[in-house]
């Protein structure tokens, strides 16, 4: 069986930085990877990323696997990490295909968006409701289509709509957008976009598509309905922990727990990074930080065990 | 003997899973065809009544249809006309 210093398990911008971090640390890593995608691949528009004023999440993230695949680090795309198992030194990682021994982990399985889990929304699905914007907007031409979630994702899919939809609401459950203000001056001076806060959406309903939302007005608790053909949900993300559950601590929302400070988790040897652990600003540019510092901190108790 | 393998994928320009698909199958040698839905608009319909549903990527493998990005719903399919 194979033995690595250090596995890395996920390839989104925390997974990749902690590979080219690694390999200049000179551990013999291996990262692991469902496949090369993350939150960042699904982002239309990123402008916040620096050396970057404006690109697309694939080409950053090719330009990041670009750079990934120059140093010396071995790949497995496209195998799923199942199950990790504590050996008196170090860990056992399988997956469907192969066991893999490691001295130290590395968790950046980022996370998955969230759905609302609202009446009739598995049945629409297809039929009206997307979680992937780059991937289905087009299909929305001419049409009425709402957002969910005013956060900068939920703001930033309103914006990019207005190349296609004729008209687009844009839903937030607090009374208040969430998103970057110059997203807000943006969303403002657009008069094909209707922000309707305080609403709390309660069901799609429809015939074989959909055709309407219906929401609670928080404040005063009335029902309403928008007509409308499609709609974006766009509430945020779940961390991809069920890898990691009752092998190391998590919080109360499934996030990753452990020391900031070296990323290290409640488990010796196994440390996190990205949108899996627990922080409140899930950003490319923290998730590569947090990459970068889980390297590190690896290394350092890598050279440790082996001394 | 296995049929001979038919695989089409309808995808487009901007579709991040489309990418992961192709590359998937480009990676396991597997020859397929790409229709874009930005440039043959007129192909969505097909698409739409082949996938009995609108979302992309929707990967044809001869009769069996894969919505999405499911590696192991594409390896079933592809397994099951011998062509991994």
């Amino acid at each position: 069986m194979k033995q690595y210093d250090l596995i890395i398990i996920g390839g989104g911008p925390a997974g990749i930085t902690a590979g080219i971090y690694a390999a200049r640390k000179k551990l013999k890593t291996l990262l692991i990877t469902k496949e090369f995608l993350g939150q960042v691949g699904l982002s239309w528009r990123i402008e916040n990323y620096p050396g970057f004023p404006r690109i697309n999440g694939r080409d950053l993230l090719k330009s990041f696997c670009g750079h990934l695949i120059q140093n010396e680090v071995e790949i497995k795309n496209y195998e799923e990490a199942l199950r990790i198992e504590e050996l008196e030194t170090g860990f056992k990682i399988k997956t469907k295909e192969n066991e893999f021994n490691s001295l130290a982990i590395i968790i950046a399985t980022g996370a998955m968006p969230k759905k609302l889990d609202i009446k009739n929304e598995d049945k629409f699905i297809g039929q009206g409701i997307s979680y992937c914007l780059t991937c289905d907007e087009k299909s929305f031409e001419g049409k009425k289509v709402a957002v969910i979630g005013g956060g900068n994702a939920g703001a930033e899919a309103a914006i990019e709509l207005l190349k296609f939809a004729s008209e687009i609401y844009l839903l937030e459950y607090l009374e208040n957008l969430t998103c970057d203000e110059i997203l807000k001056e943006e969303i403002d001076s657009q008069p094909k976009i209707q922000v309707i806060t305080g609403a709390e959406v309660l069901s799609f309903e429809g015939g074989e598509e959909l055709k309407k939302i219906v929401y609670k007005k928080r404040k005063t608790g009335e029902s309403k309905e928008i007509d409308i053909d499609g709609c974006f949900v766009e509430i945020g993300t779940k961390p991809n922990t069920d890898l990691v559950k009752g092998l190391i601590d998590l919080n109360e929302k499934g996030e990753i727990i452990g020391n900031p400070k070296t990323m290290e988790t409640s488990k010796k040897g196994i440390f996190a990074a990205g949108d899996v652990w627990d922080f409140d600003y899930k950003q490319i540019v923290l998730a590569t930080g947090q990459g970068a510092l889980a390297a590190l901190s690896a290394s350092s108790y890598v050279k440790s065990s082996k001394s | 003997m296995a049929d001979k393998l038919i695989v089409k994928i309808y995808s487009s320009p901007d579709c991040p899973y489309c990418y992961v698909v192709k590359d998937y199958l480009t990676q396991k040698g597997i020859e397929f065809e790409e229709i874009d839905l930005y440039e043959q608009l007129e192909k969505r319909q097909e698409m739409e009544k082949i996938s009995k549903q609108k979302n992309i990527p929707v990967l044809i493998i001869n009769k069996e249809v894969v919505i999405g990005w499911h590696k192991e719903k594409i390896d079933e399919a592809l397994k099951k006309y011998e062509a991994i």
